[in-house]
């Protein structure tokens, strides 16, 4: 079995992260840039709920940008991501259009799904994600069937499976690591352990230490990354996706992450303590990458600024298109339950 | 036309269905436990595997919940799965990805995707396997928008309407009778489909109209032969899907008779008979009706093992005899 | 479980009936099938039978009253029952509805139909298939007047065109004069009744129940039927000879003497006439483009009586000899006379004679009991001088005036006729023809 190397970094030490030998400078902006498009998305669904212009509920991510863009950034659009119900991330870190993002949370016709699945059910087939799921480990079976097929139509395509702690004890994560093992299919199990499955503390609910540490009974590599660290979450994937596309097989990758919002809007975070969120808000993402790319002389404050510059008007413009968009209509409600 | 026609068994009349498929297209593959060199548990792969390899004819672990996913995944990245349950009972661990997943995918995406996935299963009691092994399920899922669900009756039917479902692009679930398998009855050779939207008349008659799937249609039109000597001259409606269902042969039926029996083995209380009689008292059928709409279905309990037992838990075709009697008399 | 006591309907065409007296009391018990109360149609009184054995309860018609069929009157309670009249009244089905325009009635009943069944629990309707609703509703019945035979009650299909089919052949046209076609059509004005005491002094003199009944449908035959009277004589010197002689031993018959009149020979000449001219004893078809032939002889005999003239059938004309029509003649009259003559009686006459001989006359112009649709009265016989070729001979002859309804028959049709009657009289070996 191969092993994978598990790599630390503090921005102190000169050490420069493995991952940026793979990636352009320009790919890292990018990856900077996904990444505080996922923050000020979210901060901006998080404001139009509050302000009750949207409907429904919705699961923030932020904290959590590094694991999806690092996870994606060795993916291209040929390769395929399922992804969880706290999936904005994931979404945009496989290159979603925020505009059409917005339409879908606003539940308007020009959302990817016509305003038909909303916030849990974000999907952008052409980008290769074959959406976000409303149930907890509902994705992982379909990522395995997925990886199922690029092996019998024999593309060079991985796909890459999110999903959090709560789902590690899903039957469908067990029943799936096994086949896709069993059959060696090009699989990147992601897992996005952020502590806590709703109220449920890692502790209370997990009985193995790391999640990681599951991978050795279904015969793969598992490896635990500070999900935090962008180049460390990067790396671990690259590897895994190599593995992969390479024909040996899945890998799991754990990433410890927090998530800073609660489950859900309407969540009192009674089970945590807000010391605890503090420590994690200290250990921000996106302000640790940029610490890092200035110290390692990948991007100037003055770029950095522009990028966020850049994705303010994203946002922006994406919120503008969105309030502007129709709303479906009664007429057409069953429009789509079947292709014929 | 003019394709050969002979003798086939149901099981075999799948099977030459799926190899068919298969040669024909070679996105579709089969998954299922024991279907490979076992043959299948009621040998309806059979020696499939030796032909197309274990690739196409793929053993899974007994992982249920994972292999539908699977099957949903590989149907949405460009493949067409046939996956086997079985016995229809098992298909309740997979529930969260036919309900949740496989049925609603295309609708919650906005037509981004579809899952062209079929789940066949063996179904249905009278086989000694008692209460897990032997529950006609087809009502509970043909309460979903999204899925299909289809219920052949002959070995004909059961080779078309597999080839239809097959090419079909959404997600379609084929209730197989395991009594079914074994009859035998002509199959046309080659490649057909029957539509999966449209109920056969099985047998024009005056009297009443009974309307049935699967194997029920098979019990009913034994009825309609005994019925015959007492007088009684049924029409039979042999739906053949669940979802579609084709209420519109059923009025037109129910316009000529005047009296309507269903006759189901899934339980009685809100399964197929419920809803017919509640469709066709909403259409213009209703005022046709000269008595009251009957149902003969499955009974209140789980099935039993005991052999009388089992029996009386399912419409016999006695109990149809009976019952279409007395319906037919003006007694009810 | 008190059981109601019903107007009932007796005869076919009966809307409504008048209670004319009780035999019981209030409180007072009855016994199943015992006499409880009569009452008048237009034909005939009635007595009504007690439907049940217990206590009369809660009688709510008093006599005079004229009322629908149908309507409960009363109620029989066991006699330890706490009987409520309100409770009793609100768990009734709904008091009859009269039948619209088709009468619907398959038979009548000379009894009064017993009611057992139970009271329809409150708020229930009436219990019909939708086929049989629907099938009511094209035919413009009211599915309440069906009688169900399915399950439970249940009105069905079949039940709903036996009621169509009755409603088709229904032998009684209507009579009342509001339902006369034509005179609703012509819309014949009425003759003011001038204040006569003005000019002296008056009596009222109420019309007879006969009076009352017959007057109304007199007028309806009248103004309905184009009448043609065609008078004609026969000559019957030879028959009353026969008729003398057969009188003489009738009179004279020791177990029970009878009288032989003209009109027993007068309806077999009638009957033997009708045969070869079936058109004479038919009705028209309910669209009026076809006439209903009979195939039975029915002959109706109006009687005299205090009354007034009511008309008694002999069933069968052309079954009976003269002597067996001569004592059911007799035993009629003496029935009309006591004014006993049951419904049966008085229905299903297919001709009618009026014989006035008795009283005197040469002629008259009878008015066609509709829904027949020919009568013959007949006048005195007189002593007639009649040629016989050569010279006259004193002959006896008896007028004959043969009403009749222009539409079913035609004058050459009617002479015909008469004269085959005459021709009969004349020489009654004919009738064996």
């Amino acid at each position: 079995m191969d092993e994978i190397a598990v790599s630390h970094s503090t921005a102190a030490a000169a050490n420069r992260p493995p991952v940026y030998d793979r990636l352009s400078v320009a790919e890292v902006h990018e990856a900077l840039r996904k990444m505080m498009l996922i923050r000020r998305f979210e901060e901006s669904a998080e404001d139009a709920y509050v302000r009750g212009l949207s409907y429904g509920t919705m699961h923030l991510s932020i904290g959590e940008e590094a694991s999806a863009v690092g996870i994606c950034t060795p993916l291209t659009d040929a390769d395929l991501i399922t992804s969880t119900h706290r999936g904005h991330g994931h979404c945009i870190a496989k290159g979603a259009d925020v505009a059409k993002m917005f339409a879908e949370f606003l539940g308007k016709e020009t959302g990817y799904c016509h305003g038909r699945g909303g916030s849990m059910h974000i999907a952008d087939p052409n980008k290769g994600n074959l959406g976000a799921n409303g149930v907890v480990g509902g994705g992982i079976p379909i990522a395995v069937g997925a990886a199922l097929a690029v092996k019998k139509r024999r593309l060079n395509s991985v796909v890459a499976c999110f999903f959090g702690d709560g789902a590690n004890n899903e039957g469908a994560f067990h029943e799936s690591l096994n086949m896709a093992s069993l059959w060696k299919l090009p699989v990147v199990f992601a897992c996005e352990n952020n502590l806590y499955g709703m109220s449920t503390s890692v502790e209370r609910s997990t009985s193995v230490k790391n999640i990681a540490d599951r991978a050795a009974a279904y015969s793969m590599p598992g490896v635990t990354v500070d999900g935090n660290r962008f180049a460390d979450v990067a790396e671990a994937s690259f590897q895994a996706v190599e593995r992969a596309r390479a024909g040996h097989g899945p890998s799991l990758i754990e990433c410890k992450t927090y998530r800073i919002r609660g489950h859900s809007r309407s969540d009192r975070n009674r089970y945590r303590t807000k010391e605890e969120i503090e420590s994690w808000r200290k250990r921000d993402p996106i302000q640790f990458l940029e610490a890092e790319l200035q110290t390692l002389g990948l991007a100037t404050r003055a770029e950095i600024e522009a990028i966020r510059a850049d994705v303010e008007k994203t946002i922006a413009a994406g919120i503008a298109f969105a309030e502007a968009s129709p709303t479906p209509q009664a007429k057409d409600l069953l429009r789509d339950v079947y292709t014929v | 036309m003019g394709a050969a026609t002979r003798e086939l068994s149901f099981a075999q009349a799948i099977q030459e269905a799926m190899a068919i498929a298969m040669d024909a297209d070679e996105r579709v593959f089969l998954m299922g436990e024991d279907i490979g060199v076992y043959g299948g548990a009621f040998q309806v792969t059979g020696d499939l595997v030796h032909r197309y390899g274990d690739q196409r004819v793929m053993d899974t672990p007994i992982s249920e919940l994972g292999g539908a996913g699977v099957a949903v995944g590989a149907a949405l990245n460009g493949m067409r799965p046939v996956y086997e349950f079985q016995f229809s009972d098992f298909s309740m661990l997979a529930s969260e990805q036919i309900v949740n997943q496989a049925a609603k995918l295309r609708f919650m995406l906005g037509g981004a995707v579809s899952v062209p996935v079929v789940f066949r299963m063996p179904s249905g009691s009278g086989t000694g396997a008692a209460a897990q092994h032997s529950q006609s399920l087809q009502a509970w899922f043909a309460h979903i928008p999204g899925l299909k669900v289809i219920e052949p009756a002959t070995p004909r039917e059961a080779k078309g309407m597999l080839l239809a479902a097959i090419a079909d692009p959404d997600p379609v679930m084929i209730f197989e009778h395991k009594l079914l398998y074994k009859t035998k009855g002509p199959v046309p050779a080659g490649h057909y489909t029957i539509a999966l939207d449209k109920a056969e008349m099985a047998r024009p008659g005056a009297d009443l109209t009974i309307v049935a799937a699967g194997l029920m249609t098979m019990r009913s039109l034994e009825a309609a032969k005994a019925l015959v000597e007492r007088g009684v001259d049924a029409e039979v409606v042999n739906l053949r899907s669940l979802r579609p269902l084709d209420i519109g042969a059923v009025v037109q039926s129910v316009k000529k008779t005047s009296r309507l029996l269903c006759v189901y083995e899934g339980v009685k209380t809100l399964g197929m008979g419920a809803e017919v009689s509640a469709a066709i008292a909403e259409s213009e059928a209703f005022d046709y009706l000269e008595a009251p709409i009957v149902r003969l279905g499955g009974a209140e309990a789980p099935i039993p093992y005991s052999p009388i037992l089992e029996k009386a838990s399912s419409p016999q075709v006695a109990d149809i005899v009976e019952t279409a009697s007395k319906l037919a008399a003006g007694e009810m | 479980m008190a059981v109601e006591v019903i107007l009932p309907r007796v005869d076919m065409d009966m809307a409504a009936g008048k209670l004319s007296r009780w035999f019981k009391e209030e409180g007072a018990e009855v016994k199943q099938g015992e006499a409880l109360f009569e009452i008048e149609t237009d034909k005939a009184a009635m007595e009504v039978d007690a439907p049940a054995s217990g206590v009369l309860r809660g009688v709510s018609a008093k006599p005079g009253d004229e009322l629908p069929v149908g309507t409960v009157i009363g109620w029989i309670a066991a006699a330890d029952e706490a009987f409520d009249p309100a409770a009793a009244r609100k768990s009734a089905p709904a008091d009859a509805a009269p039948a619209p325009a088709p009468q619907a009635e398959a038979s009548a009943s000379a009894a009064a139909p017993a009611r057992t069944a139970e009271p329809a629990a409150p708020g229930e309707g009436v219990r019909a298939t939708p086929a049989a609703r629907r099938k009511a509703r094209e035919a413009g019945i009211d599915v309440a007047t069906i009688r169900g035979t399915g399950p439970h009650g249940r009105i069905q299909t079949e039940d709903v065109e036996a009621a169509v089919a009755a409603a088709a052949v229904a032998e009684a046209r209507p009579a009342s004069p509001e339902k006369a076609p034509v005179a609703a059509a012509l819309a014949i004005p009425e003759i003011a009744a001038p204040d006569v005491a003005k000019f002296g002094p008056v009596e009222t003199q109420p019309l007879s129940r006969i009076q009352r009944i017959s007057g109304p449908r007199m007028h309806a035959s009248w103004v309905d039927i184009p009448h043609v009277t065609h008078c004609d004589e026969a000559d019957v010197t030879d028959l009353d000879a026969f008729r003398r002689t057969l009188d003489a031993a009738a009179k004279a018959d020791q177990t029970a003497p009878y009288r032989v009149s003209l009109l027993p020979l007068l309806m077999k000449a009638t009957v033997a006439a009708l045969k070869a001219h079936p058109s004479f004893n038919a009705v028209l078809s309910p669209g009026g483009d076809a006439l209903i032939l009979r195939r039975y002889w029915n002959i109706g005999v109006a009687v005299d009586t205090a009354d007034g003239l009511v008309v008694a059938v002999v069933k069968d004309a052309d079954k009976k000899g003269v002597l067996e029509i001569a004592r059911e003649l007799g035993a009629l009259s003496a029935k009309a006379r006591a004014g006993k003559l049951t419904p049966s009686d008085m229905q299903g006459a297919g001709f009618t004679i009026s014989s006035l001989g008795g009283v005197g006359g040469t002629s008259f112009t009878p008015i066609v009991n509709a829904p027949e649709v020919a009568i013959l009265g007949v006048a005195r016989a007189k002593m007639t001088p009649a040629w016989d070729g050569e010279a006259f001979q004193p002959r006896l002859m008896l007028p004959l005036c043969l009403s009749y309804d222009h539409r079913a028959n035609d004058g050459a049709t009617a002479a015909r006729f008469a004269r085959l009657l005459a021709e009969t009289l004349g020489d009654m070996r004919r009738a064996l023809l």
